[in-house]
């Protein structure tokens, strides 16, 4: 790091000795600046098809999260499998590209309306280093990454920018916990077995979460039981044999996570299912959770 | 704010002695993602691409990866059934271990990536 910048520490530690996780803040990271965020919604056609955006005009294409809601229900990245929970959020589909966020349907349920939260960033997804959007105020704290002038610095050269927030995450809602499934064959009378855990975040409103998990079965793939995944995540055994999902939902006042597995074979496989059944090892499986400041419900 | 010093940043025009916390920008009360590495990164379909991070810990990251035939990007992890009808990538995921992000897409991409001093 050079000699100059901000640094400030989290709540508790020394500003001067403060390891780089102990800051709440520092000019020597790039942080997420959130550009626009909001709700967004498709009515599907009776073929479950359905299109709508939001314009963001940054000349680039930006990260961005997008959470879909029903019913208070909170649920995170779509077009990812989600067989446990039986509905269609793996046929709905979130991106952006150099103007705008884009939320759509493939082959959902006909005639129904699906309602998402997004946040789109000023940060990149996307190699780019041309001039986007300028910021408004000609006053406030603007701090540039480490080697830009930050009186000439693109809006995603800031490493922070007083014009937008930041994307706040609270330390005491920062943690894991683990659930175990004993081992599962194909011969079993069901195949399929599941558990979950529930926790409640005491936040009074549902937040904006990351999710990640490790998991002590080296039939996962990649198989080191250090390895952090983001999830919602499903996998098929060998042979397209079997099943595994992890996934999650939330509301204001709890989080759940579902985890399902299925040591029968796909339906309609050949050749028959006992010579490409996939038997699942006892496993235990440790979900990571970040909760941050933001109230999805009020977007 | 528990204590009575500290760092606090309001929206504009809200005054900052005052404002609720969905008025602040910065407050050192909550702290932000940290990215200590971030770029693009050309993958190879079905090939696992490590990126080291130099940390000793397994981190935080955000990975988005560019579709097939079209510009659109798509976020980590993305696992469609059947053929994408949107991206033509039905494959996006990513994982931290304690030397490297590691990413993997169903085709030819282009990913940008976060890797976060924020540990798991």
């Amino acid at each position: 790091m050079n000699d100059y910048g901000i640094k400030v520490s989290k709540e508790g530690e020394n500003v001067l000795t403060a390891l780089d996780d102990d800051l709440a803040y520092s000019s020597k990271f790039n942080t997420l600046k959130v550009y626009k965020k909001g709700s967004i919604s498709i009515t599907t056609d009776g073929s479950g098809n359905a299109d709508n955006n939001v314009v963001h005009n940054l000349s680039f294409a930006p990260a961005f999260k997008c959470f879909i809601e029903s019913g208070g229900i909170y649920y995170p990245d779509p077009s990812t499998v989600n067989r446990n929970f039986g509905n269609d959020l793996f046929k709905l589909h979130a991106y952006t590209d150099t103007n705008k966020f884009y939320f759509s349907a493939r082959g959902a349920s006909p005639s129904t309306t699906y309602y998402a939260k997004y946040f789109v960033f000023a940060d990149l997804a996307q190699s780019f280093a041309s001039p986007s959007v300028s910021l408004p105020e000609d006053y406030g704290l603007k701090v540039s990454q480490d080697g830009v002038d930050v009186k000439t610095a693109e809006i995603y050269e800031l490493s922070y920018t007083s014009s937008l927030q930041a994307l706040k995450f609270d330390d005491a809602k920062v943690g894991s916990f683990t659930m175990s499934l004993p081992a599962k064959n194909c011969t079993d009378s069901p195949t399929t077995q599941s558990t979950y855990h529930t926790i409640s975040h005491g936040l009074g409103y549902p937040p904006f979460i990351l999710f990640a998990f490790k998991t002590n079965n080296s039939q996962i793939y990649p198989s080191s039981s250090e390895d952090r995944h983001t999830f919602p995540w499903s996998v098929h055994g060998f042979g397209d044999a079997g099943i595994w999902v992890l996934e999650a939902r939330w509301d204001s006042v709890t989080l759940r996570v579902d985890w399902y597995r299925d040591a029968q074979c796909v339906s309609g496989a050949f050749p028959p299912c006992d010579l490409y059944c996939q038997n699942w090892n006892a496993e235990t499986v440790t979900v990571y959770y970040y909760m941050f400041r933001e109230d999805l419900s009020v977007l | 704010m528990a204590k009575d010093y500290g760092v606090k940043i309001s929206k504009e025009r809200i005054d900052v002695k005052t404002a609720s916390l969905a008025d602040l920008q910065l407050t050192s009360k909550y702290p932000v993602l940290k990215a200590i590495k971030y770029g693009q990164v050309s993958t190879t379909a079905y090939t696992w691409k490590q990126i080291g991070h130099g940390l000793s810990y397994a981190p935080q990251y955000l990975v988005w990866g560019k579709g097939s035939g079209n510009t659109y990007r798509f976020i980590a992890p993305r696992r469609v059934i059947g053929s994408d009808p949107i991206g033509g990538i039905i494959l996006i995921r990513a994982y931290t271990d304690t030397t490297n992000l590691n990413i993997v897409t169903s085709v030819d991409s282009d990913v940008y990536y976060y890797i976060f001093v924020d540990p798991l």
